[in-house]
């Protein structure tokens, strides 16, 4: 195995080190670094895109292939067909709504996420409100977010089981007798899905913007604090702009992700509740490729053409995004050059 | 008693030099009227209500859970509590009747975090090194590349792989689940990051002086370097595949193959959803090496996170 032989390696390379010093002093004097030894700069990058290829770009090229051809279960014959898979998504309801659902269940989860994570990462790194046990309460947050998902989606649908889990008891203590099954209505089923995401990502936005908070000149927050700002104003108008770029960030991350979102709504409901039409209320469109391709008929075709627009989907957003904080920071950049030159004028 | 005279007005106080912050602190408080005071501690104390709040929601689901596994099923039946009861060795043993694979799974997991960890780790910093220490054309162009592929949603090759593992015959193995850790962007990125603050030319340089190969260089030189990078991405990375679902999901099919977090798509069926307390047990102690990981660890986890590694 290979950690062994580097262990091996090591240990004889340790022991010739030690021989090394007496040579080295008859060695050349100090010669400039050299930055060419192009061979290995291109060798030790080998072993990743060998990999790559054969493992993640090989497969890519063989969805998108497979999402031209009529290959279901277990036919051998396979044939060239066009975008006739392409087109025939594209009447599916229950696709489109796979992509609605996974649209609604992301913002339902991300816009209070990213809320109560700039509420809470203020009240951390706050000057005026000392706080003891900061890394506690971190760790507490943090924490749902390293549970594997499968358990996580056991827990809460105990929780939220008709009758005996926890939402049903306290129900029926404040005197509410419903005979609903939440499991069997969309938006519920959505809005809990949206909630478990929010359970577990909620920690990680939370430290990733106070990191961002902690990160900025502290000296800006002193200038404003002699100036004579309030705390309330320092945030609106010196934290949340400086820490713009990290939401933007977490955007582009989150939206990826959320996009791609697979463990919690295939875990817990596994896409129900079944809507008219064959839809179903909580299936994202992961969901919907894993089930097209690996249950039923197996219809490796189109769960491949699926991916590829969830790919032309996530590569669209993420241009975008990306596109529009791009033309923030030159116009940011443009404005300070702008006054730098101004103060340059008045100085001088 | 007072070092200051309270009637200092804002700028001399500000005009001394040598202020602890303790002591602004304190003169800050002198000059609070009482009524800014009050709020002051209104304030404080609704923030502590918001963040101990927020952490019983984080923490009420994992307890419930933990309850659940000390009860009988008929006190399940009859609902919640914040009580543990006291069937958790007969919880115990009637998971141990129903014969789960815990264990084989939990080594199964061990064996597949741990290896595919140790290789993500040394290529992926490998591959991150190759960018700092050479330079060669098209460098800038193969840095693109390696962010772009951040960017490609796992959905695009998954079908694609799922059929190569079968071509290849590596379907039910681990193979599949282990080799790919080598080509990790997103470790790659991690590892650049952390070497454009943190790299040396002039150790490097000293080891080609004392004629050491490029390769050993690396691993004995700059390798032991990385070892605060890598404690955080280590441990992310274990996590990270130790929680992988869809993957195994996918991929194995015999059940001694198993890994941890799909046990729990075994006591989805009939045979042992029935005993309740003893299935909460099963998922408290799923959960239970992540706890314990955490509780020793967290400190490198979050710091991970604060670096920006934290999203898959």
């Amino acid at each position: 195995m290979r950690p062994e032989q580097q262990a091996a390696a090591a240990s004889e390379a340790v022991r010739e080190a030690d021989r090394a010093p007496e040579t080295a002093q008859e060695q050349q004097p100090k010669k400039k670094f050299r930055w060419k030894v192009d061979y290995y700069g291109i060798l030790f990058i080998l072993p990743f895109f060998v990999v790559y290829a054969i493992f993640s770009l090989y497969p890519m090229i063989y969805s998108v292939a497979l999402s031209l051809t009529d290959y279901e279960g277990f036919n051998r014959v396979i044939s060239i067909i066009g975008f006739d898979n392409f087109v025939w998504l594209a009447t599916q309801p229950r696709f489109w709504q796979s992509l609605l659902n996974t649209v609604m269940i992301f913002c339902m989860n991300f816009v209070p996420q990213m809320l109560f994570a700039l509420i809470f990462a203020a009240m951390f790194t706050g000057k005026t409100y000392k706080m003891r046990g900061k890394g506690a309460f971190k760790g507490i947050y943090y924490l749902p977010n390293i549970l594997t998902a499968t358990s996580v989606a056991v827990m809460f649908y105990t929780l939220f089981a008709r009758p005996s889990g926890g939402l049903w008891q306290l129900l029926t203590k404040f005197g509410m007798d419903w005979d609903i099954n939440l499991y069997l209505m969309p938006w519920p089923s959505r809005i809990i899905i949206a909630f478990i995401q929010f359970w577990m990502w909620f920690g990680n936005s939370m430290i990733t913007l106070s990191a961002g908070i902690l990160g900025i000149n502290p000296s800006v927050f002193e200038a404003a604090q002699l100036d004579g700002a309030s705390q309330k104003d320092i945030f609106l108008h010196i934290t949340l702009p400086l820490i713009k770029p990290i939401v933007v960030y977490s955007l582009v991350v989150s939206t990826l992700g959320g996009l791609q979102v697979f463990d919690i709504p295939y875990l817990f409901l596994s896409g129900g509740p079944v809507m008219t039409g064959g839809r179903n209320a909580t299936e994202t469109v992961a969901v919907y490729i894993y089930k097209m391709a690996f249950t039923g008929d197996m219809r490796y075709n189109v769960a491949s053409a699926a991916s590829v627009y969830l790919f032309v989907i996530c590569m669209i957003v993420s241009f975008v995004l990306f596109r529009i904080t791009h033309s923030d920071e030159l116009k940011q950049q443009k404005r300070i050059e702008r006054r730098i030159a101004r103060r340059g004028g008045t100085a001088a | 008693m007072n070092e200051q005279p309270v009637t200092m007005t804002n700028e001399e106080v500000l005009m001394q030099e040598s202020l602890t912050e303790a002591q602004i602190h304190k003169l800050a408080k002198k000059q609070v009227p009482l009524k800014k005071r009050v709020k002051h501690g209104v304030v404080t104390t609704v923030i502590y209500i918001l963040c101990v709040l927020m952490a019983i929601v984080c923490l009420l689901p994992l307890w419930l859970l933990f309850v659940d596994a000390t009860r009988a099923t008929t006190q399940i039946n009859q609902g919640m509590s914040l009580i543990p009861s006291k069937y958790l060795v007969t919880n115990f043993n009637s998971l141990i009747e129903f014969n789960l694979p815990i264990l084989q799974a939990f080594f199964n997991s061990v064996f597949i975090s741990f290896c595919s960890t140790a290789l993500s780790l040394y290529f992926s910093t490998l591959t991150a090194y190759s960018f700092v220490a050479y330079r060669y054309k098209g460098q800038k162009a193969v840095w693109s590349v390696i962010l772009i592929l951040m960017m490609i949603p796992g959905q695009l090759s998954m079908i694609g792989f799922y059929k190569l593992v079968v071509d290849l015959g590596m379907y039910d193995t681990y193979w599949p689940l282990i080799i790919p850790a080598v080509a990790g962007p997103g470790a790659v990125f991690f590892f650049k990051q952390y070497f454009d603050a943190n790299f040396s030319k002039e150790m490097v340089e000293a080891a080609r002086i004392d004629g050491s190969s490029e390769f050993r260089t690396f691993n004995l030189v700059v390798f032991p370097t990385l070892a605060p990078a890598l404690a955080t991405n280590a441990i992310m990375g274990v996590v990270g595949s130790w929680n992988n679902y869809m993957g195994p999901l996918m991929l194995i099919s015999s059940t001694e193959k198993y890994t941890f977090p799909m046990l729990s798509q075994l006591l989805k069926t009939d045979r042992y959803s029935t005993d309740l307390g003893a299935m909460a047990l099963a998922v408290f102690l799923t959960i239970l090496p992540l706890l314990v990981v955490y509780a020793c660890f967290s400190r490198f986890i979050i710091r991970g996170v604060a670096i920006g590694g934290g999203k898959e």
